[in-house]
């Protein structure tokens, strides 16, 4: 189990770079999980008592050195990413169940030199790995917007790994909102009736050759199950998306391994760029190996048809999808 | 009394509280000040503010229904201390045992009081989601609340709820009866009202905010299917879950009604443009800033939920 989790979540390079000791904190973790609630329960059981609201220094950081140290290399050199990655997040968390967060890279991505991984990191949560984005230099920007729960006051961190094997950081720091803003689903009934289905928001007009933004939406509770029942103080089992694979015309757009900090109903921004017509495949894994597949089809115009503004109605045989 | 007259008395008393409260709680040793709005149903009107340590999570309406022989509190409040302060008012009021306790909701200025009524043993009513709800959000809520009220995590405990209602449910109070309804996904997705049939009052908790901005944690398209609900209901007066008792039914509803259609209709309107949740949170709901208090802090907060729920139209 705790190889296929390594496996799973960080492929075999990453996984030789964990230590022991780190191993042995996840056998000792709920078994039957998913590979990202390992590692967090992991992470979870070094800091039992931590991320409390109201407990912690403003600008707490004291859990990021043991997620470092989680991810990458002992010693990784972790350079400053002002010049590689951008990250938007509202400083204020509105809602905690809906903190959208941008990850906007900073130089072109070609196939000399691109982000290989994005991760997305959120301290302070019970999963502090928000999602581990893996990109090959071929869909155009490296960029993604989604949406997070943030539980607390954290810091939000992106880190880039490019293909060099350099990593750089940009971070920035999040106070949630207090209240009634819950991060959970707000309608569970809802959130599980349409388990799987997926709705893909395309741009009015989409180019061959030119950088697409696309939205996928997939349906799904995306419960913590780090809630317990007051009463009985069973917890509630949790249920997530782990994984999502884009692919356009068969290559790989991008992946996404991924847990609970995503909030229900995940949402990614990404981009691709469509050469020729073809078919947006969306695969999405849940925690249950419940496996869902949609597709999109895909009629850009060429570069020169819609390159210049059109009326309205022209406008409209550039579309589809 | 009249509608204005309720209007001004409910804000001396909630000034009063806050800085009795503020000053020294201890002052208050005869509970909390409540209105009796009709015979018999006293209702405690908490301040416009987000919780804090000043007013203890006083925050919401809170009250109770005495019957001939037994009392419902309904909402023990949004602290252990603002729930023993309600308790002693009703001591004060009757002798009669607190029998019930019924919680409109999870929100924890409406429920972290339950612990004061412990001795009471009452049965505790609830949504048949609310025991879920209460599940998932205590967590949360008792991480934040020890911050914002001061208090030890131990001192706030979540319900156990005893009784769960899943569509309506009479309770007798003792020749007094009052129905409880539970209602689709709305304000949240576990929202219970009760009505008193011998006044006709019609509790509607948070299905019904007043002056405060409404806080849409359930679905806003459900709210507006509720209230319509709501609205066909023939009651002598209303008992908010934040603002003043009205005697207006179903006109009491009217701008909760129009801020969230504005929302509806101009979230709508980003979406269809391929607009951003960051765009729609910058600009919708701006006109009705001079509506409501506590703007600022929730309008973006409810066109974030709005965005989530509509982007799948």
């Amino acid at each position: 189990m705790l190889k296929q989790a390594f496996k799973a979540l960080f492929g075999n390079t990453i996984k030789n770079r964990m230590r022991q000791e780190r191993g042995q904190i996840m056998i000792n973790s709920r078994s039957g999980l998913g590979a990202m609630t390992a590692l967090i329960l992991g992470l979870a059981t070094i800091f039992s008592a931590g991320a409390m609201a109201g407990e912690q220094d403003e600008r707490d950081e004291s859990r990021w050195p043991a997620i470092r140290d989680f991810i990458f290399y002992e010693n990784q050199n972790i350079q400053d990413g002002s010049e590689v990655i951008d990250l938007g997040v509202p400083y204020r968390a509105l809602d905690a169940a809906v903190v959208p967060v941008t990850m906007k890279a900073l130089f072109p991505q070609t196939k000399e030199r691109f982000i290989k991984t994005l991760y997305l990191i959120i301290d302070n949560n019970p999963s502090p790995l928000g999602g581990m984005y893996k990109f090959n230099g071929k869909n155009g920007d490296a960029s993604i917007t989604t949406r997070v729960r943030v539980n607390d006051y954290t810091y939000v961190r992106a880190i880039a790994e490019t293909n060099d094997g350099k990593v750089y950081m940009v971070k920035r720091y999040v106070k949630a909102s207090g209240g009634c803003a819950a991060p959970v689903a707000k309608d569970q009934e809802a959130a599980k009736a349409n388990i799987g289905r997926m709705k893909l928001k395309l741009p009015e007009r989409i180019v061959a050759g030119q950088t697409t933004v696309a939205q996928i939406l997939v349906s799904h509770p995306n419960n913590s199950g780090f809630q317990a029942d007051p009463i009985t103080l069973l917890s509630i089992p949790s249920y997530y998306m782990k994984r999502m694979e884009v692919t356009y015309n068969g290559d790989t757009v991008f992946t996404l391994d991924t847990d609970i900090s995503m909030s229900t109903d995940p949402s990614v921004h990404f981009s691709f760029v469509p050469k020729d017509k073809g078919e947006i495949k969306v695969r999405v894994i849940d925690s249950k190996e419940k496996v869902f597949v949609k597709k999109w089809k895909i009629n850009p115009v060429p570069d020169n048809q819609c390159s210049t503004p059109r009326t309205a109605e022209k406008k409209t045989q550039c579309v589809e999808g | 009394m009249t509608g204005m007259a309720r209007v001004a008395w409910a804000a001396v008393i909630a000034l009063t509280l806050v800085a009795e409260l503020a000053v020294s709680p201890r002052v208050m040793a005869s509970g909390l000040p409540v209105d009796e709005v009709a015979q018999g149903v006293f209702v405690h009107r908490g301040v416009h503010e987000d919780a804090s340590n000043a007013n203890l999570g006083d925050i919401a309406n809170i009250g109770f229904i005495v019957g001939g022989k037994a009392v419902a509190v309904i909402d023990p409040g949004g602290s252990p201390r603002v729930g023993g302060l309600l308790r002693e008012t009703v001591r004060s009021f009757t002798d009669k045992p607190i029998r019930y306790l019924i919680l409109t909701h999870a929100h924890p200025y409406h429920v972290f009081g339950a612990s004061a009524f412990a001795a009471d043993k009452p049965r505790i009513f609830g949504h048949a989601k609310l025991p879920s709800a209460i599940a998932r959000r205590s967590a949360y809520y008792i991480s934040t609340f020890t911050g914002i009220l001061g208090v030890e995590a131990k001192a706030l405990k979540p319900p156990a709820v005893t009784d769960t209602v899943s569509d309506r449910l009479e309770l007798d109070l003792g020749g007094r009866t009052l129905v409880l309804r539970a209602h689709p996904t709305a304000h949240t997705d576990h929202d219970l009202t009760v009505f008193d049939t011998q006044t006709q009052t019609l509790w509607a908790s948070d299905l019904l905010f007043r002056e405060r901005i409404p806080v849409v944690d359930g679905s806003i398209k459900g709210w507006l299917r509720v209230g319509e609900h709501l609205s066909t209901i023939s009651a002598q007066r209303v008992v908010p879950g934040h603002g003043p008792v009205s005697a207006d039914w179903p006109e009491a509803l009217a701008d909760q009604r129009r801020y969230l259609e504005i929302l509806v209709r101009d979230v709508r309107a980003v979406l269809k443009a391929n607009g951003t949740l960051e765009s729609a949170v910058a600009t919708v709901g701006e006109e009705e800033r001079p509506h409501w208090l506590l703007f600022d802090d929730y309008n973006k907060r409810n066109v974030t939920a709005s965005f989530v729920e509509l982007e799948w139209e």
